[in-house]
């Protein structure tokens, strides 16, 4: 094969989003930990753990820069590239979105409205998402990329649901309050909680950016998810 | 104790130097303060380089700029042309290859050159790499050495049916030019150097030739001069920029066009003059 050392560059450029990819979910799982046990310490060390994303994220953006500058990369190998460029942040910012479902759980009070066991669904379904869209990104699988984007209807569907639920109890709670004073610390747990299933939302939204991303960087179409209101 | 300031001179010789920003270790050609001229023509002014053992150096610039001088210094080939003279050291290994008591001869055996036009003699393939091993009085196996040197080369394979039946010249340019560099290679040099190797090939046999020099630097030093600012970014680990006679920058090759130091060279690899 002509151009080997930059054939393997390039190899070496898919394996570093990998690592970042795997880097990511494993910050995602300590997240949900921290969240479902109302874990502190687990929830701050995370800050350290997001610290390294941070890093991986620099030194892949190097990889870029080095081969965009020294390489003259062209046609899927440029997509490649500048899909990295995007894909990277992607994971970045599910990395952050990580460290805030942690520090949600610090407030205990946040499972008074939902149960630990729907919010930690939820946030396995959003795991599972960014596990598949970093699998289809190594392996170029267009179809399965597709599938990811419609899977995110669900996942939209599930936030909607379940915050939905979540003002119900919150609406019946502040009811049967003894006091005002009971009533407003009802709803002052209703926010970290609706934060949190925004977040997890988001992760989901960021495996769909990923997902689209694979599409153009192997196709060179643009694919866009549809989107639709949730079912009320 | 008085202290003078140093003339502008020094200081720009200082600024053009490699011997600050970076270190470098195990240098096997190194100039200093190296000018040259062509009758009155002054082709380089003060240039202390340091090249790497091992690596891959690229030497880029204008047209006029010096850059096929130097290269030419480092195997004394500016010996041939009339009315050159040169002021400052060239050295290899720390030895200056200037004094009187060194063979050019020997300094071309260790330091052999790949021109911009591939030069096969009207030969056979076997020929054209025997050649420097049999003026040199080479007594082994001849047969493995020219083997080993279309090997390194990347041609046996395309060759190896034909070594006695074909003419150098019957080849294609990019074979022609990877047989050019075996029959460097034949005769065990230490560094290679190269001006503008691929200037007269296609993309597919510049690929190739690349690859080649990426596969070398194992066991050799490559120089290259090369118009072509992309092959230096795609091959070399450093890069010399040149102007005007003057060494500009000289750096790891990702830093000379990511971010290099000086104005000159951002202008010049963006394309804004040269």
């Amino acid at each position: 094969m002509a151009r080997e050392s930059y054939q393997q560059q390039l190899q070496q450029l898919t394996e570093s989003v990998r690592r970042m990819g795997e880097k990511v979910l494993e910050g995602l799982d300590l997240g949900l930990q921290a969240l479902r046990e109302s874990d502190r310490a687990l929830a701050e060390s995370l800050d350290a753990w997001d610290d390294q994303v941070d890093e991986l994220n620099f030194s892949i953006e190097k990889e870029c820069m080095d081969l965009l500058a020294l390489q003259q990369p062209v046609a899927i190998d440029l997509r490649l590239i500048t899909s990295v460029f995007k894909i990277i942040t992607d994971l970045e910012r599910a990395a952050d979105l990580a460290v805030n479902v942690g520090q949600y759980g610090m407030d205990v009070g946040v499972f008074v409205l939902v149960s630990k066991e729907e919010l930690t669904a939820l946030g396995g379904f959003a795991r599972e998402m960014l596990r598949d869209a970093v699998d289809v990104f190594v392996s170029r699988d267009v179809a399965r990329a597709q599938e990811i984007i419609r899977r995110d209807e669900q996942m939209d569907q599930r936030c909607w649901n379940l915050r939905r639920k979540v003002l119900a109890s919150l609406l019946e709670l502040a009811r049967e309050a003894h006091s005002p004073k009971e009533a407003k610390e009802f709803v002052d747990d209703v926010i970290p909680v609706l934060w949190s299933i925004r977040d997890l939302e988001r992760v989901g939204d960021h495996a769909v950016n990923i997902s689209e991303r694979t599409i153009y960087m192997v196709t060179g179409r643009k694919e866009r998810k549809k989107h639709g209101l949730p079912e009320v | 104790m008085e202290t003078r300031a140093p003339t502008k001179r020094a200081l720009s010789v200082v600024q053009s130097s490699n011997t600050v920003g970076f270190p470098l270790q195990s240098p096997i050609l190194q100039t200093r303060q190296l000018s040259l001229w062509y009758g009155n023509q002054q082709a380089l002014d003060a240039v202390t380089l340091d090249i790497p053992k091992n690596k891959i150096t690229a030497i880029i610039g204008p047209s006029g700029c010096g850059k096929s001088t130097l290269i030419r210094c480092f195997n004394r080939m500016n010996d041939l042309v009339p009315g050159v003279r040169i002021a400052g050291e060239i050295l290899y290994h720390q030895k200056n290859i200037q004094s009187a008591d060194v063979d050019p001869v020997e300094v071309r055996r260790r330091i052999g050159m790949v021109f911009q036009k591939p030069n096969p003699f009207p030969k056979s393939i076997y020929e054209n790499v025997a050649f420097g091993l049999r003026i040199n009085g080479f007594q082994g196996k001849l047969d493995e050495h020219v083997e080993r040197a279309l090997q390194q080369a990347a041609l046996w394979d395309e060759v190896k049916d034909y070594l006695h039946k074909k003419s150098g010249l019957d080849l294609s340019g990019g074979q022609q030019q990877r047989l050019c560099i075996a029959r460097t290679l034949a005769i065990e040099p230490d560094v290679i150097l190269m001006d503008e190797p691929c200037s007269a090939l296609d993309p597919i046999a510049t690929a190739k030739i690349e690859d080649l020099m990426l596969a070398l630097k194992e066991n050799y030093t490559v120089v290259i001069v090369t118009h072509n600012m992309q092959q230096a970014a795609r091959v070399s680990d450093f890069t010399v920029f040149m102007y005007l006679g003057r060494l500009i920058e000289f750096g790891p090759t990702e830093k000379i066009f990511e971010n290099p130091d000086k104005k000159e060279t951002e202008d010049y690899i963006t394309g804004k003059f040269g």
